[in-house]
């Protein structure tokens, strides 16, 4: 099967930041907050894996640099979410719905379970 | 502050951490990265955790990799454009050369011709791709303007010798560089992959072209039927049809329809100076069968050079291409 740049699937990180940032621009400090919130603490993002993943994302065109600020003396640089990035993150949610959905209702059948 | 101070003993960590990255990545994302290190450490933390340090290490690691392999936008746009006329070029030699035994040299093969500065020359040009190749199109354009100058000044060397049929035969590469570092300073002219030829220089590459076509096609040059040798001389017809089909493929791509122009300038100048050139010294008209006449000779290293060679710039063109639209989508 040969894959188009669109059905790579984006990895763990990447998609939790995009959800991050699918409802309003945040700033680094703002998407790890969230991105732990998101996955009930399982995901805890390394300042330098996230900074990281932003490059990427940016290099990418799915998010966009938004404003800066300063708050307590400490530099606030906010990011959100590109058309493009708004798109692939919807494609990549239903495809997880979708698999998780046939998942769900293969469970609900019982067949391949150990009596 | 204090040293004795967590707080300030943790961001003295982080500074020396950050000094790990690029000193531009450093100057313009090094204070975001440290503040929100800051604000994401425990209240009471005195050092860096072992995670964070590492994660902080891999990604220092990437971007500088990042910048050594991925010059700026602009650059390795300028080097794609450089890359474009300086592929071809290099192809070209070798094919021409390959023409050139072909038609004069007969069955003596390639040990017989006199390589002199055309191959340190050509080499140069390869250095030329490397330097575009790593974004590096100032170094890029010294390095082709430094091997044509070398080249030009062994061809006066040999003229002041008296070595008229070696300058003769020079002058189709000679012309060919200088042809492609004009092109070479003149990156305007291929951007994005859109051909942005000025109109009289297109219409001086189609003439030239058609011109050389129409001189290399003749039925005579070709030898379609037997010739005196008893060979016929199909792989000039073979090369002409593949440069066809790589030229009709060619174009169906932007940078395809930047390059050809290029491509079909360059191979049409080179046909056009070794035929006239090698004509008239004389050269041509005498090979080392005793026979009159340019033949065509059947033999198997030639024909390799010649079936593979249109292929080669076609896919080099398709590379190019390729990397030009996946690092810089068209808007």
């Amino acid at each position: 099967m040969v894959l188009g740049m669109r059905d790579v699937r984006l990895r763990e990180a990447s998609f939790l930041i995009l959800s991050a940032l699918a409802g309003e621009p945040r700033h680094g400090y703002g998407i790890i907050k969230d991105v732990a919130a998101q996955s009930d603490g399982a995901v805890v993002l390394r300042v330098g894996t996230l900074y990281g993943a932003l490059d990427r994302l940016a290099g990418e065109g799915l998010i966009e640099f938004d404003h800066e600020e300063v708050v307590d003396s400490r530099l606030r640089r906010y990011y959100r979410l590109s058309s493009a990035g708004a798109s692939r993150l919807a494609q990549e949610a239903q495809r997880s719905a979708r698999q998780a959905e046939l998942a769900l209702s293969r469970l609900a059948t019982g067949k391949g379970l150990l009596a | 502050m204090s040293t004795a101070d967590p707080h300030a003993r943790l961001e003295q960590s982080y500074r020396r951490l950050l000094w790990l990255f690029p000193p531009s990545y450093r100057r313009s994302r090094g204070r975001e990265l440290l503040d929100v290190l800051m604000e994401r450490a425990d209240p009471g933390q005195r050092r860096p955790s072992p995670a964070e340090s590492v994660a902080l290490l891999r990604f220092s690691v990437r971007t500088w990799a990042w910048r050594a392999l991925s010059p700026a936008p602009a650059a390795a746009r300028d080097a794609m454009g450089l890359l474009a006329v300086v592929l071809p070029m290099l192809l070209l030699f070798p094919a021409a050369t390959a023409l050139y035994i072909d038609a004069q040299v007969g069955g003596f093969g390639m040990d017989e011709l006199p390589f002199g500065v055309d191959i340190p020359a050509w080499l140069l040009w390869c250095v030329t791709a490397v330097l575009c190749l790593f974004g590096r199109p100032s170094w890029a354009r010294w390095s082709a303007s430094l091997g044509v100058a070398a080249y030009l000044a062994a061809q006066v060397v040999e003229y002041s010798v008296n070595n008229f049929q070696t300058v003769a035969n020079a002058l189709g590469w000679l012309g060919v560089q200088v042809i492609a570092m004009i092109a070479l300073t003149s990156p305007a002219w291929v951007v994005r992959g859109r051909c942005q030829v000025r109109r009289w220089w297109a219409a001086a590459i189609g003439v030239t072209a058609a011109g050389a076509g129409l001189a290399v096609s003749s039925v005579d040059y070709l030898q379609l039927s037997t010739g005196p040798t008893g060979y016929l001389s199909w792989p000039w017809l073979v090369t002409a049809l593949l440069a066809l089909v790589a030229a009709v493929v060619a174009l169906r791509s932007a940078a395809g329809r930047a390059v050809l122009p290029i491509v079909a300038g360059l191979a049409g100048f080179m046909a056009t100076a070794k035929y006239l050139a090698s004509g008239l010294a004389g050269d041509l008209g005498n090979n080392v069968t005793g026979q009159s006449g340019p033949r065509g000779h059947l033999d198997w290293s030639n024909l390799t050079l010649l079936v593979v060679t249109p292929l080669v710039v076609f896919i080099a063109a398709r590379v190019v291409t390729a990397g030009a639209n996946f690092r810089f989508p068209p808007a």
